[in-house]
């Protein structure tokens, strides 16, 4: 676990994205836990 | 995590994948119809995100093993792999390009720090509220 703050690559935020129920920008001013999965289930 | 996030004081939850966009959607939509998830099967984000493949240890390890025989008698099976069975999971909380709390898991076996999240889940709305 970390604190440390870090700044995510320019650019990656606006790169398109493929998925389910998005909608305009992926990641806005609303803190959004994201999870990276290993497998389904 | 369904579960969790129904609570109020969870943040809302994208998941990314490495599977591809319709087998997210096959999934999801059995198993957490509302979930937002992202198809990345280049492995780009979690690139982006410092995820790294495991080594044997943190993939096959005893911590391993412990996690997954805790999740049996609990009665969760293990998911099938999809992408990169080798890549380590994890969870970050994210402000617009900011990454706020990082936990990216140390091996395949990690506990849910749910504590820990919500801390700093509670800590970024206090900053919101104070900027």
């Amino acid at each position: 676990m970390s604190k440390t703050r870090r700044t995510l690559p320019e650019g990656l935020l606006e790169r398109p994205v493929e998925g389910r129920r998005l909608r305009g920008r992926t990641l806005g001013e609303e803190p959004t836990l994201v999870v990276f999965l290993r497998h389904f289930g | 995590m369904r579960e969790r996030t129904e609570h109020g004081g969870f943040p809302p939850v994208l998941i990314v994948h490495m599977g591809s966009p319709e087998e997210g959607e096959r999934f999801f939509a059995e198993r957490w119809p509302e979930a937002r998830a992202v198809s990345d099967e280049d492995r780009a984000l979690y690139a982006a995100f410092s995820l790294r493949r495991g080594t044997a240890g943190q993939l096959l390890g005893p911590r391993v093993w412990m996690a997954a025989l805790k999740a049996a008698l609990l009665g969760h099976g293990v998911g099938a792999p999809v992408g990169d069975p080798l890549m380590l999971s994890g969870w970050f909380l994210v402000r617009g390009a900011v990454v706020l709390w990082a936990h990216p898991h140390e091996h395949a076996g990690a506990e849910r720090r749910w504590d820990d999240l919500l801390q700093a889940h509670r800590e970024a709305l206090g900053e919101g509220a104070s900027a």
